[in-house]
């Protein structure tokens, strides 16, 4: 009894050895992404450390934004290399978590999650894209707030085009600089449409940007 | 001969104990121990069997366009991040106030269903939005 207490006790400690021959420099990478950039690269650094060659046999991104490159596929006991990774940025914003699933031959860890972290800046944001007004409702102002992100100052805001014209629009200065309100007022609500209403942006920068906000009647 | 209840118990609890020093050793000093933030999804999951109950869903398809081009859910729009922009006024023309939403990606694996959700949630204040548990995989696996 004694003797089966002890290799239970010891067997317990047996996950505390439990390490990959690959030893990874980082398994999180925080992307540094400005706005406008197209796509971002990160690397993950690893190297075999154990006795044996190590085959990587699989690698995984939870998202098809993200592409992993591998220069080789087996890597010699002290052999050096790394995973290169993708990012697309596409027409994301916020906070973006990417894991990535390697799978070797390794016994001791044939699976193993890095973790792609990348905060998408935005220049402006909306608390709505879209102002709807139901069919045969009341065809009162509806409007949508929108603001300066982060140090950017907006020094001009102004209305481009709506098409089709189903609405009118105006633009009120909540705090000059970072916050303004778009108020759409509809023709007519009694049939279903749906007009986009592009805006330009000039920042205090000289940056120049536009934008789009939806109006429906559904 | 059957031992008492009780110090079996005390056995057990003992070696439960035991395996808590090396299993909070572990999480703390191993090097390759996992991440432990988790989030709560911003939408919820619902899984095939309910949405076939509904009487008329909008599908959503937040794949990427090569994967919609080969196949998707029958009436399906597609909407996903790399092309949001060009992809809204599509949905937005296809969406009727009530109807409920679906979101799917290719599998439990992907996180680009909870995304599209997330963003038709906070951009357009859908409110009937939920995401296809088990995804696209989930589907054909129902349709093969």
């Amino acid at each position: 009894m004694r003797l089966l207490r002890l290799l239970c006790f010891f067997s317990l400690l047996l996950p505390l050895l439990g390490r990959g021959a690959l030893v990874w420099e980082t398994r999180q990478v925080i992307l540094p992404v400005r706005a406008g950039d197209k796509e971002a690269v990160g690397l993950f650094p690893f190297k075999n450390t154990g006795k044996a060659a190590v085959t990587i046999t699989d690698i995984r991104a939870s998202c098809e934004c993200t592409a992993a490159e591998l220069a080789q596929r087996t890597y010699a006991p002290g052999e050096a290399g790394a995973i290169r990774v993708v990012f697309t940025v596409g027409e994301r914003t916020g906070p973006q978590d990417r894991i990535i699933t390697v799978s070797t031959d390794d016994a001791a860890e044939p699976a193993i999650q890095l973790r792609l972290l990348v905060d998408i800046p935005n220049l402006l944001s909306y608390s709505a894209k879209m102002v709807y007004w139901p069919v045969g409702g009341q065809a009162g102002e509806k409007s949508i707030d929108v603001s300066a992100a982060g140090d950017a100052r907006i020094a001009v805001l102004e209305l481009k085009e709506i098409v089709p014209a189903q609405a009118t629009v105006r633009i009120e200065t909540v705090e000059a600089g970072t916050k303004y309100r778009v108020f759409f007022r509809p023709g007519r609500v009694d049939l279903p449409w749906m007009a986009t209403a592009t805006f330009n942006v000039r920042l205090e920068d000289g940056g120049q940007h536009s934008f789009i906000l939806y109006a429906l009647a559904k | 001969m059957i031992r008492p209840v009780r110090p079996m118990l005390r056995d057990a609890g003992v070696l439960l104990l035991l395996a808590l020093l090396p299993a909070l050793l572990s999480a703390w000093l191993h090097p390759n121990r996992p991440a432990w933030s988790w989030h709560p999804p911003a939408v919820a999951e619902v899984d095939l069997r309910t949405v076939q109950q509904w009487h008329a869903v909008l599908w959503v398809d937040a794949r990427g366009a090569k994967d919609y081009s080969q196949q998707h859910i029958p009436g399906a729009i597609s909407l996903n991040e790399t092309e949001w922009e060009r992809l809204l006024p599509e949905f937005l023309l296809a969406w009727q106030p009530g109807r409920p939403v679906v979101v799917y990606c290719n599998s439990e694996q992907c996180n680009a269903s909870h995304e599209v959700a997330a963003r038709l949630k906070r951009e357009l204040n859908i409110g009937n939005i939920r995401v296809l548990k088990g995804g696209w995989a989930a589907w054909q696996e129902a349709h093969p």
